[in-house]
């Protein structure tokens, strides 16, 4: 079921109204029906793939807790890793690697007769599994007790909100939250609606509206203007981030309002000013889960030098690949592993040159630049990220800088003959909402929303509702898209 | 909760007389409108139009045939219901709705296309029934098309205009008495514009206009030997007509002989004549089209008055 859609819009009233009508011991229960129903909506035989994971895990949980011995909880943590990578790699990984097995085989003078998995991928899986993987390596490590209860560690897996393009959880977060009676809350409700009105209106009145113009250049980009493929790629840097940005808070909403906190999962990454910064702000519960589940386990930083860089690098590498079986995302977690090694080993320049420059004492400038290159950088990473092949997304990146040629060519001569590759009233209404986005984010750097709603008067936080929610309806795209997330 | 549940009622409650207020206003304005795709529709609920002569069809039928020339060749009151973009079941959903509420004309004229009676899933131009959603015909019309029109655009106040300011506009100038005007004239509108090359870049890609059999929907089919025996019966005189088609284009429709026929034997069996222009000199002659279906205003208006010059042979004037 989509967050953007008729049915959602039915589902999640009714799910929490009787959440609260019923009693505290029956409402696991009821949650974890109507996650079910949630996740069959889309496809209903994945739940068995769901099923088989969680069988996995709520058992490996125990037998690890009971277990005497280390090497029998080694054990038992490798068997729920394995049943655990063993889905990913079956169900996203399998036709990957054979289509590469078949093309290497080819350039051998071979052929490769293994047959492909005629199946789409399950919706969210290498969210959900994560999930799961967190919950054993927990209780492996002795900092979360194995759930006894079947019932409500499925529902940890499986928490609606959450299920399809998380934020992915961690035990000691959520199964507390699970356990506990919540009680109704004004202040739980309104926050929650909140954050869902604003997540509603960065998907389908930013995102959206931004596909409209990335989509027709990514899916055509060799009879584009090096100005349309440049408006492009920045475009679909803000369209990802409030697609999935936009997908957390009304996750992170539906849960606030049945009064499940979940973790943040984006902390305005646009304003980051390097990319290790960029990486503290951007999905969150996936870089600190590839930090304290891979990267700290590596080694981390507390070995030599080289040996960091590598870790940093590995890290990234299957970051790209944990979001997509293609050599696309490869490349892009290789982008950036390659500039956040980059960008420690230069750090004592960069600070040097600073200095010289005299930026150091603009702060404010210098600031403001460092944005302006993590930007860009993580805006050519996107363009990876979202081409149809790595053919298409070298040839965009190629030709991103003739963006500024045909400009002052343009600008120069014939003004009137700018071309953006898209009319002028979308380019218009595009860099609009984008200002709106600037805006908010802008005035949240200083206090929250929340906290400048409450200071106000009822009328004007009704008005500012009311704007929210007639710029959804009527300038909202409803096209039945999905959120990118959810193919991962 | 329960004053978090009264003020959310309250909250949501607030703004529905506003917005279904705004909503009758910008659609009794559309209603009024002559711009767009309005003026046609309007014509035809208001009963207006009764003509005795109409022209039915796609594109190639609002582009192609000019009432003004058959008016004054023929002495006719002629109106052309040509609608872009659609196959024949929404344009003889068109033709019911016209007869509902005008006066049953004497003559139709169909215009023909070798994809007429293909299978058509896409609701060309929604935005044309915005104002009449309420409408049970045009309800009944466009439930055809799934996904189109879903709960939120029948009954959420303007829901149904969304993303569309320019009509919303064009409504409330129109509800003040300040609308625009289009650019038909009954129903017609010539296209001056040269051609367009596209037909020539296309055969020329590497994809090239590999000819195909073009597939008749059995339902189409059904529906068109429907409107044929419902003009039988109600005497109206259907003429069928094939305007030009650009000659470079016609070989691409494989089956194209087997479709003629097709044509011919329906109107035969009902006992209607057919106009076929398919050798006429102008689908030779590149200047008088703008792509390879469609005729430009030259074009078009040479063969109006092809058309009439033949015609004038068989109606009553």
């Amino acid at each position: 079921m989509l967050f953007n859609s008729l049915p959602f819009a039915i589902f999640f009233p009714v799910v929490t109204l009787l959440y609260f009508l019923l009693p505290y011991r029956q409402r696991w229960i009821l949650l974890l029906m109507a996650s079910c129903f949630f996740y069959m909506f889309f496809k209903p035989e994945y739940i068995l793939i769901l099923g088989f994971t969680i069988v996995v895990d709520f058992f490996a949980g125990i037998l690890l807790e009971d277990a005497r011995d280390k090497v029998q909880r080694k054990k038992y943590l490798i068997m729920s890793l394995v049943a655990n990578i063993g889905v990913l790699a079956i169900f996203k990984y399998f036709n990957f690697f054979n289509a590469n097995v078949s093309a290497l085989a080819l350039h051998f003078g071979f052929t490769n007769n293994m047959p492909f998995l005629k199946m789409a991928l399950p919706i969210g899986l290498s969210f959900h599994t994560f999930q799961a993987m967190s919950y054993t390596i927990e209780v492996y490590r002795g900092k979360q007790k194995a759930e006894r209860h079947f019932g409500i560690y499925s529902l940890y897996v499986m928490f609606y909100p959450q299920l399809v393009a998380g934020p992915i959880e961690r035990p000691q977060n959520i199964l507390p939250q699970l356990h506990k009676e919540h009680f109704f809350t004004y202040d739980n409700a309104v926050t929650g609606l909140r954050l869902m009105m604003w997540g509603m209106f960065k998907k389908v009145v930013i995102a959206d509206r931004l596909a409209l113009v990335t989509d027709p250049v990514f899916n055509d980009p060799h009879h584009q203007t090096a100005t349309s493929l440049f408006f492009a790629a920045v475009f679909f840097s803000f369209q990802i981030y409030c697609d999935f940005s936009g997908y957390s808070d009304i996750a992170i909403g539906s849960a606030r309002v049945m009064g499940i906190k979940l973790m943040q999962n984006f902390n305005r990454p646009y304003n980051a000013t390097s990319i290790g910064d960029f990486w503290r702000r951007w999905h969150i519960s996936l870089s600190t889960w590839f930090k304290d589940y891979l990267y700290i386990p590596l080694g981390g930083n507390r070995v030599a030098v080289p040996r960091a860089y590598l870790n940093l690098f590995i890290v990234f590498l299957i970051s790209g690949f944990w979001h997509g079986a293609n050599w696309t995302f490869i490349i892009w977690g290789a982008l950036h592993g390659f500039y956040s090694v980059f960008g420690n080993l230069t750090a004592g320049f960069r600070a040097q040159l600073s200095k010289v420059a005299g930026l150091t004492k603009m702060v404010w400038l210098n600031t403001n630049i460092q944005r302006l290159v993590t930007f860009m950088l993580v805006t050519v990473a996107w363009v990876f990220f979202r081409a149809n092949n790595y053919k298409d997304a070298f040839y965009i990146v190629s030709r991103l800088p003739g963006f500024i040629g045909e400009t002052v060519t343009a600008i120069a001569s014939r003004p009137h003959q700018l071309k953006f590759g898209v009319p002028l009233n979308t380019l218009g209404g595009c860099l609009l909402v984008i200002a709106i986005l600037e805006l908010v984010h802008f005035t949240q750097g200083k206090t929250s929303w929340n906290s400048i709603l409450q200071r106000r008067p009822a009328y004007m936080r009704w008005l500012v509702y009311y704007g929210c929610i007639i710029a959804i309806l009527y300038f909202g795209i409803f096209e039945k898209r999905q959120f990118i997330y959810f193919q991962f | 909760m329960k004053r978090f549940v009264l003020r959310l009622l309250l909250f949501c409650l607030l703004p529905l007389p506003l917005l279904y207020a705004f909503s009758y206003i910008v659609d009794a304005g559309l209603k009024k409108s002559h711009s767009y795709y309005y003026a046609e529709w309007n014509d035809i609920f208001h009963g207006t139009v009764n003509a005795n002569m109409v022209i039915t069809g796609s594109s190639r039928a609002y582009v192609h045939v000019s009432p003004r020339i058959l008016d004054s060749s023929l002495h006719m009151n002629a109106y052309n219901l040509g609608m872009n973009g659609t196959k024949f079941l929404m344009q003889y959903d068109r033709f019911k709705i016209y007869l509902k509420h005008n006066k049953k004309p004497r003559y139709v004229i169909q215009t023909l296309d070798f994809s007429m009676l293909a299978e058509n899933y896409e609701l060309y131009a929604y935005q044309q029934f915005l104002p009449y959603l309420s409408d049970p015909d045009i309800k009944e019309m466009t439930e055809k098309y799934k996904g189109k029109f879903g709960f939120g655009e029948y009954y959420f106040p303007m829901f149904k205009y969304n993303n569309q300011g320019a009509l919303v506009v064009e409504g409330l100038k129109s509800f003040a008495g300040r609308g625009g005007k289009g650019p038909k004239y009954k129903g017609y509108e010539g296209q001056p514009k040269p051609w367009d090359a596209a037909f020539a870049t296309t055969t020329a890609s590497s994809a090239g206009m590999s000819p195909y059999d073009q597939v008749v929907d059995s339902l189409s089919l059904a529906k068109f030997n429907e409107f044929m025996a419902l003009c039988s019966r109600e005497n109206i005189k259907v003429i069928l007509v094939f305007p030009p088609v650009y000659s470079e284009y016609i070989p691409v429709f494989k089956n194209r002989v087997e479709i003629l026929h097709l044509f011919e034997s329906t109107a035969a069996k009902y006992n209607f004549p057919m106009l076929n222009f398919l050798d006429d000199e102008l689908c030779a002659d590149k200047h008088m089209f703008y792509n390879s279906q469609h005729l430009n205003k030259t074009g078009a208006e040479i063969f109006s008055r092809k058309l009439a010059q033949k015609l004038s042979g068989m109606v009553l004037q």
